[in-house]
């Protein structure tokens, strides 16, 4: 079995990285002194993975919306029962989530952790979808849908998505629409499971209080060695420029809520870890709690607290995201303009910049803290290929040259969209 | 491993409390204010922290404040207003990297006490008064957020039960105060608040991680040994009240999925001796996703896509909330309260009352790999005036008798039913005409 050791020295942390036999890649990071283990069971298959071909097939299939989220929510179910019944019995909290680029099953536990992973390894390897069950979970996910549309801040966010992208599937709802979903049925369930869920796909990765050992055992139990399906998902053309710079929607909100974005060209793989981070720290000294600009429009009433940004980055996209709510979202979106117009101009100051390094270097490490956020953060590792160390170690070495050119290369006003959710007339 | 609460008193009715747990990379310290909740007085109080989280005396400017927050390797500085029981909760915490991994030396654990200290104790006051600016941004914040809660519906359902089912009631008074007690704050009444919070408000400070509480503690002793006290908040539990008869309402609003909320009242104190008993019953009910309402009002009768309940032993009240279609709401009150006559019944398998227990035992037994939730835990347990480690509360569990479940089960009550449904045309003769 290949095995290597990911460490860092400054951190004085490692885990363990190797390839099953069956063909499924495995990461641990026992946690020492920790009483939780949370496993999670993902492949790299999400929403916006609509269109797709495997082996010898010259034509993309194209699948409905929704149908990576309406699969989670049906592997849960077997012929004899659902898998929550079987934790039931091993007293583990189990979830699932579907997300742009990926989709995972999990559990959390403190005790019965092999029996867990047993059957978290085996219900997500047995697919089980009948035209009734099917059919049963269309109210179910139809009330999760419509929860959504009633949830203003999601809804900011996927307008404003809707209108940075003419063609990417990242603008369409994670978990499609009411109409999409209609269309769903059990042949096309079983064509992306065995498109996506093939072990050469996947990962599973544990961490805090386990034995590597049992993880071994119980994979060497239940893993179906697989061959892996030659897969491609189908590249979508998207143009360097959004589709309209503002949109508005009213719901039963009791102030304006916006999201404002800027869009950028989405990174490669390798350099996704170094983009991220210099957008971070871009959005940080733009309109960060630190910077000239949040103090101003604060103190005018023209934010509250709830402010704030952060970059959106996957397979294909990338946007700088900043959301908040305000009696005058338009004059925030100019202020926010002009001064990304006046940072670029004048490049951002050697103290700003080491200030904002710093506070980043110490929220990095504090993700070390916790059970849940280094098993999922090896999640995207894996999938993305780079370390989860990976951006401790970066914040440490980027340059305000680094910063200050890509600032003024990639963030282009004629570029952002801002989106707005208005409160309905009573 | 087994967890020991520290606790000393460092000052008039106020306290010490630490956990040291050597596995964090962090240290979290809280400093909590119980009041009384008060109708009058709630809006007042809630805008206190708001100000303070501003600046001190000695680091007047937001942006200076966050620069040096950045500084302590991104220390995060917040504050809450919060309910528990009868008592309006002033939090201001802060969360910051032990001082080992301080690239040159720095100690940050008396840095991040000290400062709570400042913030706390020495605010930026002009002619002894909160500043004109500081008062009128975050009274209009405070006003954003009171008339915000419409943005959550389930939040906003669960905050129109309670008003309904609490009405005239300690428990009705929202976290914030109201509307009309928001919008007359000034700087006067805003400063004689805080002067009031400092005299009379039992003080429990929570110091949790892996770094030196003693430091923290005689930071915190030296600090509060200046403040006068007097009048000292004295927590008190109203009297249980059975329902007279069940109260309902329904709003309608312009909304996709319709919200139901059942409130029921329990024959319960927080001290009494089946308190276990009752927590048992009520996540058999509706705690987990095996319990009788996730299996039956969600996945038998695919009625919804969340139906819940949750016990909050210190109000005596248990909470069902669910998001369901606006014609389903008969069916799922009828099949909500059924699943709780099958309880009270004993028409439920041993099976599922041990997998239920089995599930509580792994929550609380991973309380312990969080700070937030050993804060929060501890925190319920000092206001109480207790002092159990999250892994002793596991084994009291363990051996709870279905007979002790049905006896539990058979002290709630429901009392009140409240649903937030759409807005409907106006039509004639139907049970959802028009307003």
């Amino acid at each position: 079995m290949e095995k290597k050791i990911i460490a860092n020295k400054r951190l004085g942390e490692e885990y363990i990285q190797l390839k099953h036999p069956s063909g499924l890649t495995i990461l641990m990071y026992p946690m020492k002194g920790y009483s939780s283990a949370y496993a999670l069971f993902a492949t790299n298959y999400g929403s916006i993975d609509i269109s797709f071909k495997t082996g010898e097939e010259t034509e993309y299939t194209r699948v409905p919306a929704g149908i990576a989220h309406y699969l989670e929510h049906k592997l849960f179910e077997n012929e004899d029962c659902d898998a929550f019944e079987k934790y039931a019995k091993t007293g583990a909290s189990a979830n699932a989530f579907t997300s742009f680029d990926k989709t995972a099953y999990l559990f959390s536990c403190s005790g019965n952790f092999k029996e867990s992973l047993h059957i978290l390894l085996d219900f997500v390897q047995d697919p089980y979808f009948t035209k009734e069950t099917v059919e049963k979970e269309q109210g179910i996910i139809g009330q999760e849908i419509r929860m959504y549309d009633d949830n203003p801040g999601w809804r900011s966010l996927f307008n404003m998505l809707e209108n940075v992208f003419h063609n990417h599937p990242v603008k369409t709802d994670i978990a499609g629409t009411v109409e999409s979903i209609s269309k769903i049925d059990a042949d096309l369930l079983y064509r992306c499971y065995n498109a996506f869920y093939n072990l050469h796909n996947m990962v599973l990765c544990v961490a805090g209080n386990f034995n590597p050992d049992e993880v071994l055992q119980v994979a060497d139990e239940v893993l179906k060695p697989s061959k892996p399906v030659k897969l491609e998902v189908e590249q979508i053309q998207e143009p360097d420029d959004i589709v309209k710079p503002r949109i508005t929607q009213k719901l039963s909100v009791s102030m304006p809520i916006f999201a404002m974005g800027y869009k950028l060209q989405p990174e490669p793989p390798e350099t996704l870890v170094l983009g991220q981070v210099l957008d971070a720290i871009i959005l940080e000294a733009v309109v960060g709690e630190t910077s000239p600009l949040y103090k101003k429009m604060y103190e005018e009433g023209l934010i509250n607290s709830n402010f704030s940004s952060e970059v959106f980055a996957g397979r294909g996209y990338m946007v700088s995201i900043i959301e908040g709510e305000s009696k005058d979202p338009d004059a925030v979106c100019k202020a926010i303009q002009s001064e990304i117009s006046r940072v670029k101009q004048e490049g951002i100051e050697q103290q700003t910049f080491e200030n904002i390094r710093r506070s980043f270097y110490g929220r990095y490490i504090k993700g070390f803290n916790d059970v849940e956020e280094i098993a999922t953060s090896m999640v995207s590792a894996y999938f993305y290929g780079y370390s989860i160390f990976d951006f401790v170690e970066t914040v440490a070495s980027v340059t305000l040259e680094q910063v200050n050119g890509r600032l003024r290369q990639k963030y282009d006003n004629e570029k952002a969209v801002l989106s707005i959710i208005e409160p309905a007339e009573k | 491993m087994a967890y020991q609460l520290n606790r000393s008193c460092i000052g008039n009715a106020v306290y010490f409390n630490s956990i040291s747990d050597t596995k964090f990379k962090s240290n979290r310290i809280c400093v909590n204010f119980f009041m009384e909740l008060s109708e009058e007085d709630a809006a007042n109080r809630a805008i206190v922290p708001f100000i303070l989280r501003k600046g001190c005396k000695e680091i007047p400017d937001i942006s200076a404040l966050n620069k040096v927050l950045n500084t302590m390797y991104g220390a995060y500085l917040d504050v809450d207003v919060s309910r528990v029981g009868p008592s309006q909760v002033l939090s201001m915490f802060i969360q910051t990297l032990d001082d080992k991994f301080a690239l040159e030396g720095e100690k940050l654990t008396a840095e991040s006490s000290r400062l709570l200290t400042q913030l706390l104790l020495q605010p930026k006051l002009q002619n002894g008064l909160f500043t004109e600016q500081d008062v009128q941004l975050e009274k209009q914040y405070l006003i954003d957020i009171i008339q915000s809660e419409i943005n959550d519906k389930r939040k906003y359902a669960i905050g129109q039960l309670n008003r309904l089912m609490f009405k005239n009631e300690k428990y009705a008074i929202d976290r914030y105060g109201s509307m009309e007690n928001a919008k007359a704050i000034t700087s006067r009444s805003a400063t004689d608040a805080y002067k009031d919070i400092l005299k009379q408000a039992r003080i429990e400070i929570l110091f949790v991680g892996c770094g030196d509480a003693e430091t923290a503690k005689a930071i915190f002793q030296n600090a509060f040994s200046t403040i006068e006290r007097e009048n000292i908040y004295n927590i008190t539990i109203p009297e249980f009240k059975m329902p007279e008869k069940v109260k309902e309402e329904t709003e309608y609003l312009d909304i996709a999925q319709s919200k139901l909320v059942m409130g029921f009242r329990t024959q319960s104190h927080f001290s009494d001796t089946d308190i276990n008993a009752l927590r048992v019953a009520v996540s058999l009910y509706g705690g987990t996703p095996v319990s009788r309402l996730f299996t039956n009002v969600r996945e038998k009768m695919s009625l919804c896509y969340y139906c819940s309940a949750i016990f909050d032993r210190i109000k005596s009240m248990v909470l069902v909330d669910s998001g369901i279609e606006k014609d389903n709401k008969e069916k799922a009150v009828s099949e909500i309260i059924r699943q709780l006559e099958i309880i009270q019944k004993g028409e439920f398998e041993q099976s599922q009352l041990d997998e239920t227990i089995l599930s509580m035992v792994n929550r609380y037994k991973t309380i312990c790999d969080t700070l937030g939730d050993i804060d929060s835990w501890y925190l319920g347990q000092i206001y109480c005036g207790e002092s159990l480690a999250p892994q002793e509360q596991a084994e009291r569990l363990k051996n709870i008798t279905k007979e002790q479940v049905v006896q539990a089960a058979n002290k709630i009550h429901l009392d009140s039913i409240y649903f937030l449904t759409g807005k409907e045309k106006a039509e004639c003769g139907g049970e959802d005409a028009a307003l």
